[in-house]
């Protein structure tokens, strides 16, 4: 028999809904198909059926998660469930019996890559190499996450995966406005937050500050100093890291300062060569399109030496984002540093847009924070020294929202045309 | 129409921290008289493009301003 459990699990102020470690083993031990008509498509009713589905051992096609609006069976198609549903001998009876079956299961998640920039890929992975990155043991059972990815992505499932297995409660702020990721932070004690720098632009510079946050990580995208400077005022007692990861292979290496460093575990799986990173086929889930250079996965971030000795580096761009600019290759991220860092702008996109004289031209979506003002004249006076005269962009857009994808990212693209 | 393409061909001289233009007419040229390279008017394609939604060098290229009002006569402006 289980327990009375009413540790909170996953608690979603939007939806209105908070579930218990207790509820949550009372959901896992009903049929699948009775799951599908009982949750709606929220995250935690995403989280439940997902855990469900490891349980079963089954191949599970993850699709995009839009909160509030999907089907969780269009989201979430399931097949070949092996496991022995709503049998009384394999009824989940505790958190720990929870955490040996998932540990242990042959289920395998096929998801997509966010695609900021080109077309999804999708990626088969084992349970094991989404695990890889989970930390067990007593030290982390009194975290509190706050959960701000898309939870049908690889970070969001190594968040939901990490605060699952330790028991922890996990508060959604995925999509969030910023007033109720504050009322959630102090709410809630929230000490661990993964996300987006996207995501920490939203809610930093902040008056408040919030000292119950201990540890902050960005990834997905490149960050700046700008941004971790606000964070480390706004969350004063954080250890702040910058994670290296990709759908592909989850999250491989952190670090708190901007310079990555290749573990020496990890020094026979991953190379950088030509200034691009590759990761050996045997830290990677099965990809669809198989696009491998002999055993190595060139993963299109591109990076720079930090020093002569080779051993540390900075991330660059993506190859893709590349913009070829009357054959001059533009990184359009080195552009938004420049625009972050001379003029204190909330977010900025750079991108190429089609022209009929260059083939492409520079130009830049610019949110500015509140009370800011800023023409499009004295931003490019800002910039202009800063950068050469082909990377300047030729046209700056004010708005008042920037398109951020569903992984939580700024998309770099031309919404105009 | 041409207050407007003036506007644009100032927008791109400010940008670049260049004089404006006082006035224009057809026969001003815009390499030789405004000075104006391929990033120029590949800028100029865009901010007309923006205002009009006829981008002035889908079939070839553009040397006078009087070439662009005949491009632009009758188009309401956005």
């Amino acid at each position: 028999m289980s327990t009375i459990d009413n540790k909170p699990w996953f608690v979603d102020e939007i939806a209105k809904t908070s579930t218990s470690y207790d509820e949550l083993l009372r959901l896992v031990n009903i049929p699948l198909d009775h799951l599908f008509d009982l949750l709606t498509g929220d995250a935690q009713g995403f989280l439940v059926v997902l855990t469900k589905a490891l349980l079963l051992d089954a191949e599970v096609d993850i699709h995009e998660f839009e909160n509030g609006r999907c089907l969780l069976g269009e989201v979430l198609c399931i097949r070949d469930r092996n496991g022995h549903d709503n049998t009384s001998a394999d009824r989940i009876v505790s958190h720990q019996t929870l955490v040996d079956r998932i540990i242990n299961s042959k289920a395998r998640l096929t998801l997509a890559t966010s695609g900021t920039t080109g077309q999804p890929k999708r990626i088969t992975h084992q349970i094991n190499t989404l695990l890889r990155q989970v930390r067990l043991g007593d030290r982390y059972k009194s975290n509190v996450w706050g959960f701000a990815y898309n939870p049908s992505h690889i970070a969001g499932l190594q968040v939901f995966f990490q605060g699952l297995l330790n028991k922890n409660t996990i508060i959604n702020l995925f999509q969030n406005p910023r007033d109720i990721v504050y009322e959630n932070l102090e709410k809630y004690k929230i000490t661990h937050v993964s996300a987006t720098p996207t995501f920490y632009r939203l809610i930093v510079p902040c008056e408040k500050v919030f000292k119950c946050v201990s540890h902050i990580t960005l990834g997905g995208e490149k960050s700046d100093n700008r941004i971790i400077e606000n964070i480390k005022r706004v969350f004063p007692n954080s250890k702040v890291f910058n994670v290296y990861a990709s759908t592909e292979a989850g999250s491989l290496f952190a670090t708190n300062g901007s310079s990555f460093s290749i573990p020496d575990t990890l020094t026979d799986k991953i190379k950088v060569d030509n200034l691009e990173v590759y990761i050996h086929q045997s830290l990677i889930g099965e990809l669809m399109d198989k696009k491998m250079e002999g055993e190595w996965y060139a993963t299109g971030d591109l990076v720079e030496w930090v020093d002569d000795t080779k051993l540390s580096f900075r991330f660059v761009s993506r190859k893709n984002e590349m913009i070829n600019i009357g054959g001059y290759k533009v990184n359009p991220v080195k552009i938004e540093d420049v625009i972050y860092s001379a003029c204190s702008v909330k977010y900025v996109s750079v991108y190429g847009r089609a022209n009929s004289v260059l083939g492409s031209i520079i130009v830049a979506d610019v949110v500015l924070n509140e009370g800011q003002i800023l023409s499009e004249l004295a931003l490019l006076s800002s910039i202009s020294k800063l950068l050469h005269a082909h990377e300047v962009p030729r046209k700056v857009y004010f708005s008042d929202s920037i398109n951020i994808n569903k992984n939580g990212k700024i998309s770099r693209c031309d919404n105009k045309k | 129409m041409k207050k407007e393409i003036l506007d644009s061909i100032n927008e791109v001289l400010l940008s670049k921290g260049a004089i404006p233009a006082a006035k224009i007419d057809a026969e001003t040229d815009l390499r030789k008289d405004l000075g104006f390279d391929s990033f120029d008017l590949a800028e100029l394609t865009v901010r007309l493009e923006d205002k009009t939604g006829i981008d002035i060098f889908r079939n070839g290229v553009i040397s006078k301003v009087g070439e662009i009002e005949q491009l632009l006569p009758d188009v309401n402006h956005r």
